[in-house]
């Protein structure tokens, strides 16, 4: 009876060893170790056996099970693992072919700064105001101390829709339009972003632009206030380590006034082509609110002063992202839209 | 304006360079735009004494001259002999480079050695006098042996400013030295302008203003001895300087003078003045006058006219009359230094056509206290040039004066509003340096000469006090005062959003001109009726490419899809969000609605090529599925579309949005009769919304839904329908019959074919059930089933197909 069971074992490794599936194995599994495989078999001629060679052929059965049952998941992990990696080998790819792509859409360049711009002045503690671009002659001029006339208004050639209608010609009617809603409360903080249209058209000049507009009154506002919220608009638009310069100049709507200069973008100052080497490039206008605006609005100049700016987008734009032609901001070639998100 | 830096230096000792003067005045607001200089176009011409000129002996035309260079004298043969011994002269050495590439070398000419050619102005390109012909004879006084281009002082630096209109008065160099005066400390100096005149040889000329508002003064001075010729060399190159043209004497001292006073002067010939009379009126109606161009210009009452007893005689600050102008024959001249309204000078001229430099002056404001100086000036220099000398005293009719204004000025306030202690000291010292009468107590009274009209009020003297102390003084603060809130209104929030739901969905954004060619219109096929075709025109476009308001954002969006195409970009999906312009009337009688609209166009494939898929040409299910996502996207409810026919959308493929029976806009295809129109050879989706209605019913607050308890049951409904019955209908119904039970309602397939019968189709939904407070059984299931087949049945005339 041991030999038989020796013998069995014999075939059963030989067997376990040979299997190529797991189906192979699990027949095996049931030849020899199921209720009706051969072990069980051959444990039914125990009955036969000297009752003191019982308990010794018993365990060497049972270890004979447990050896083959222990061989069987062994070979069956084997398989497995095998299976596997056949499945890997079939399933390889080419890691440097192109994913799929996901399509996302584009925000305009213009778009892209005037909210960037928008997010620096709400952090300030700006609302953003909104005005009409056909706008009256009154809120584009003449409450912008302009009367008819005025030799500034020649500085606009502007689109008429009749005398006293025409296409705004900067955002600048919207201070005098939130003033007048507003006075006599302060503080005022806005800035007003929008299209705006002058009679030009040449290689540096566009029939429709953008500009953002920023107006501020309060009881104690300041040219030196005026300065450092521009300063502080330029290091978080263009980087921390730019300066800003103020130079006189002349808008009917403020006085004193200034063009405003910031470090050239391109060469940080050290001059270059862009900045006509002086290492400085204009990039607004501003000044404190002229004492007739103020009181056109129904504020008393002696007791409110408030200062106001306002800036070119596409400038900025072509600063920040070096885009050299104004046309290219309206042509809306998608080759040139796709380089903004 | 030029101002050449020598000239300028007549008037004050700056004691800075060029470069640094143009630093200072661009920081006080004077922005210099560049520095410039004549430049010579020539190299190796030295100054030269002529010691003789003779005959040349072997040619008729030829002449022979000797010149000394300073050291040696040397031999040069000239084709002209217009020079005489110890004139100054230039010669060009052998090894010189003249304009237009002539290289000079010694060379023999018919048997005589020239070293050299004696030169004329053009053969320098300077373009001085035309009256000066043959070899060129500096001044006197010239230094020989001198490279001619510091002699002519041809790299003097030349300061061109550009100057903000309120600043008229730095149109003349004596104003600029009043600005360098303030910014330097330094003082001003005028030149000698006593008259030197006695009794009157001429009969003195008799001066009205009939017109006192648009000519506060007219000033006459008669010149008598007048010898028309060619200005000295220094006049005329400072003239060129200037960027004025030589003309001859008489007129080059008129430019001469406007350029230093700012002042416009003009010169008559007196004896063509009829009865020696000048009358300053409107023109009459129909009068007419030969301009100096030679142009006969038929005048209106608007116009202001210099005028003898008969005729006009020049457009009063534009342009002088043919007839009394100076000319070779003049022998007594008038000169007229007046003032006229600058607007009545701008409108004249604008008429006209006309944009001289006088008129430019006038146009900017010229102050009416400096006419008689700068007669006074140009007698004097017409008399240092023996052109002519002055005969009796300035005729000088002065109707309407202006006075020098007194304005106080709180140091206080300007303290507060440049936000800088600057001292009252500096304050006074700012205005005392320019020359200004200044008295202090707690104020100060500045009392501020007409010619800076632009210093009217005290916060004008606030910003001089700013600009002439420096603004790169002031320091950079912060506003102080209550905190503010800074954020976007709902409106500023949705379209933000619009935006971004946008860009999520793939699409690009462009920004068109708001204004376009009413061809748009008929390319869009609009209907004659079409309200869109109710554009704003623009009064003044520069094209009628610009001629009128949109009131459409499509026309603009498919000329981007037809410029992209040219450029072979063909599968494109873009979006504008910008204002169309609706008047409320036309002509318009007040301003027009500006509505906030998106329009959406989708072209081409939906994907990119991608080697593991075939790109899908977009349909019109694609661009519904965007409009979809964004209304939703927006918390607009209750949003559906209504098949409508539009000229400019296919038929049968078209549609109006819905919320509610609010109509918020449209979608579909684009007719091929469009594409045509726009040379765009591929499918084209579009559509757009009224963003103001879309607006009013977004909501962005998110209201949260709690997960379900129980779960879904999930059961296939196929029917098939006649094709007059619409999908949405039918899940309408589903929904309806199921009674609140029905959780979703999701088509999965659309099908005509073999096993239909034509004039049908089948629609297969799944449709999932879900009760929120139980777990529903399959029998409920079932029964909910049976009882929606059954409505659609009776209710769409729908059957089952199983």
């Amino acid at each position: 009876m041991r030999e038989k069971l020796e013998s069995m074992r014999e075939l059963a490794e030989s067997e376990i060893k040979l299997a190529k599936t797991g189906e192979e194995l699990r027949q095996l599994q049931v030849k020899y170790l199921g209720k009706k495989g051969e072990l069980t078999a051959i444990l039914r001629g125990m009955g036969g056996l000297p009752p003191h060679e019982r308990p010794v052929v018993g365990e060497l059965a049972n270890r004979i099970r447990d050896n083959l049952a222990t061989l069987i998941d062994g070979k069956e992990r084997e398989l497995k693992e095998e299976a596997r990696r056949r499945l890997f080998a079939e399933n390889k790819v080419d890691v440097t072919l192109p994913g799929r792509p996901v399509v996302l859409g584009h925000l305009h360049p213009l778009t892209v700064v005037m909210e960037e711009i928008a997010d620096i002045f709400l952090g300030l503690g700006f609302n953003i105001a909104e005005g009409p671009e056909v706008e009256t002659d009154y809120y584009n001029f003449e409450a912008l101390n302009m009367p008819k006339e005025h030799p500034a208004r020649e500085m606009q050639d502007s689109f008429y829709i009749r005398p006293d209608i025409l296409l705004r010609t900067h955002t600048s009617p919207v201070q005098a339009r939130v003033m007048e809603k507003t006075a006599p409360q302060v503080p005022v903080r806005i800035i007003a972003p929008g299209k705006v249209y002058r009679r030009d058209d040449d290689a540096t000049h566009s029939p429709m632009f953008h500009q953002v507009e920023g107006l501020v009154i309060d009881r104690e506002i300041s040219l030196s206030d005026l300065k450092g919220t521009l300063l502080l608009f330029t290091q978080q638009m263009f980087g921390p380590e730019q300066q800003v310069r103020l130079r006189p100049s002349f808008f009917p709507f403020t006085e004193p006034s200034a063009e405003v200069d910031m470090s050239c973008v391109i060469c940080r100052g050290s001059g270059c082509r862009v900045c006509k080497e002086s290492g400085w490039i204009e990039i607004l206008g501003a000044g404190m609110v002229h004492p007739n605006v103020l009181s056109m609005s129904g504020y008393d100049p002696e007791d409110y002063r408030g200062y106001a700016f306002g800036m070119g987008v596409e400038r900025i734009a072509m600063l920040k992202y070096g885009i050299d032609d104004l046309r290219l901001f309206f042509a809306n070639d998608i080759r040139m839209l796709r380089q903004f998100c | 304006m030029r101002v050449p830096y020598t000239w300028l230096h007549d008037f004050i000792d700056s004691g800075l360079t060029a470069d640094r003067l143009a630093e200072l005045l661009t920081r006080s607001g004077i922005e210099v735009e560049e520095i410039t200089a004549l430049g010579a176009g020539f190299d190796g011409v030295v100054t030269t004494e002529v010691r003789e000129v003779s005959r040349h002996p072997f040619a008729d035309r030829l002449f022979v001259a000797r010149v000394f260079d300073g050291k040696d004298e040397v031999t040069v043969v000239a084709g002209t002999d217009n020079m005489k011994v110890g004139d100054i002269v230039p010669l060009a050495v052998p090894g010189a480079r003249l304009p237009g590439g002539v290289t000079i070398s010694g060379t023999r000419l018919r048997g005589v050695e020239s070293a050299g050619m004696l030169c004329s102005a053009r053969e320098l390109n300077l373009e001085l006098d035309p009256a000066l012909d043959g070899i060129l004879v500096l001044d006197p006084g010239t230094p020989v042996g001198m490279p001619l281009a510091e002699a002519l002082g041809l790299d003097d630096p030349i300061l061109v400013l550009g100057l903000t209109p309120n600043r008229s008065d730095c149109l003349g160099l004596l104003g600029v030295a009043y600005e360098v005066a303030a910014l330097t400390g330094r003082e001003v100096q005028l030149p000698d302008l006593s008259l030197n005149t006695g009794p009157p040889l001429h009969t003195v000329p008799r001066i009205s203003i009939a017109d006192p508002l648009l000519c506060a003064r007219y000033s006459g001075l008669v010149m008598t001895g007048v010898k028309v010729g060619p200005s000295p060399l220094w006049l005329q190159l400072r003239l060129l300087q200037a960027g004025v043209r030589p003309i001859s004497n008489i007129v080059d001292v008129t430019n001469y003078v406007m350029w230093e006073w700012g002042q416009p002067l003009h010169a008559f010939d007196y004896h063509t003045l009829a009865d020696k009379t000048i009358v300053v009126r409107r023109a009459r109606p129909s009068e007419t006058l030969v301009t100096l161009d030679g142009v006969e210009r038929t005048l209106t009452d608007q116009m202001l006219v210099i005028a003898d007893s008969v005729r006009p005689v020049a457009l009063a600050g534009v342009m002088g009359g043919l007839d009394t102008e100076i000319t070779d024959r003049t022998t007594v001249v008038l000169l007229e230094s007046a003032h006229f309204d600058p607007v009545s000078i701008r409108r004249t001229g604008r008429q006209l056509g006309l944009c001289s430099e006088a008129q430019q002056r006038f146009e900017k404001g010229v102050d009416v206290n400096g006419c008689v100086q700068a007669s006074r000036r140009a007698a004097r220099l017409m008399e240092l040039i023996g052109a002519a000398r002055p005969d009796g005293t300035i005729t000088d009719e002065y109707v309407n004066p202006s006075y020098p204004k007194k304005i106080n000025l709180r140091p206080d306030r300007a303290r507060q509003i440049i936000g800088l202690e600057i001292s009252q000291k500096e304050m006074s010292s700012i205005f005392r340096r320019q020359g200004f009468t200044v008295e202090e107590g707690t104020q100060i009274h500045v009392t501020v000469p007409t010619r800076r009209a632009d210093l009217q009020e005290e916060i004008d003297l606030i910003e001089e006090v700013a600009r002439i102390h420096g603004y790169e003084k002031i320091d950079a603060t912060l506003p102080a005062g209550a905190m503010t809130q800074g954020r976007r209104t709902k409106r500023q929030q949705v379209l933000k959003k619009t935006r971004e739901i946008m860009v999520a969905c793939g699409f690009a954004e462009v920004i068109n001109y708001s204004f376009e060619t009413p061809a748009r219109h008929d390319r869009l096929l609009l209907a004659r009726d079409d309200p869109k075709r109710a554009a704003i025109p623009v009064a003044n476009p520069l094209s009628e490419e610009q001629g009128v308001m949109r009131t459409t954002l499509i026309g603009g969006i498919l000329d981007t899809v037809a410029y992209n195409h040219n450029r072979n970009q063909h599968d494109l999906k873009l979006f504008e969000l910008g204002a169309v312009y609706l008047p409320k009337q036309l002509p318009l009688e007040e301003l027009p609605e500006e509505r906030m609209t998106i329009g959406i166009v989708l072209t081409g494939v939906t994907t990119p090529e991608h080697w593991r898929h075939k790109p899908q040409a977009a349909d019109f299910f694609d661009l519904k599925g965007v409009v979809e996502t964004l209304l939703s996207r927006l918390g607009v409810s209750g949003v559906r579309f209504r098949e409508a026919d539009m000229t400019f959308l296919q038929p049968g493929q078209s549609a109006v949005v819905l919320a509610g029976d609010l109509e918020l806009g449209w979608l579909g295809s684009v007719h091929p009769a469009v594409l045509e129109e726009y040379d765009i050879d591929k499918n084209a989706l579009a559509a757009e919304l009224d963003m103001e209605r879309v607006l009013a019913l977004a909501n962005l607050n998110t209201v949260y839904m709690p997960l379900p308890k129980f779960p879904a049951l999930l059961r296939d409904l196929a029917v098939v329908v006649p094709d007059g019955v619409s999908a949405e209908q039918v899940a309408q119904l589903i929904r309806e019959a199921g009674g609140g039970l029905v959780d979703s309602v999701t088509l999965f397939d659309l099908y005509r074919g073999p096993q239909i019968p034509t004039g049908y189709h089948s629609l297969a939904f799944a449709v999932s059930y879900r009760d929120p407070a139980r777990t529903l059984s399959d029998g409920d299931a079932a029964a909910l089933h049976q009882k929606i087949e059954a409505a659609l049945e009776e209710r769409l005339g729908a059957s089952l197909r199983r």
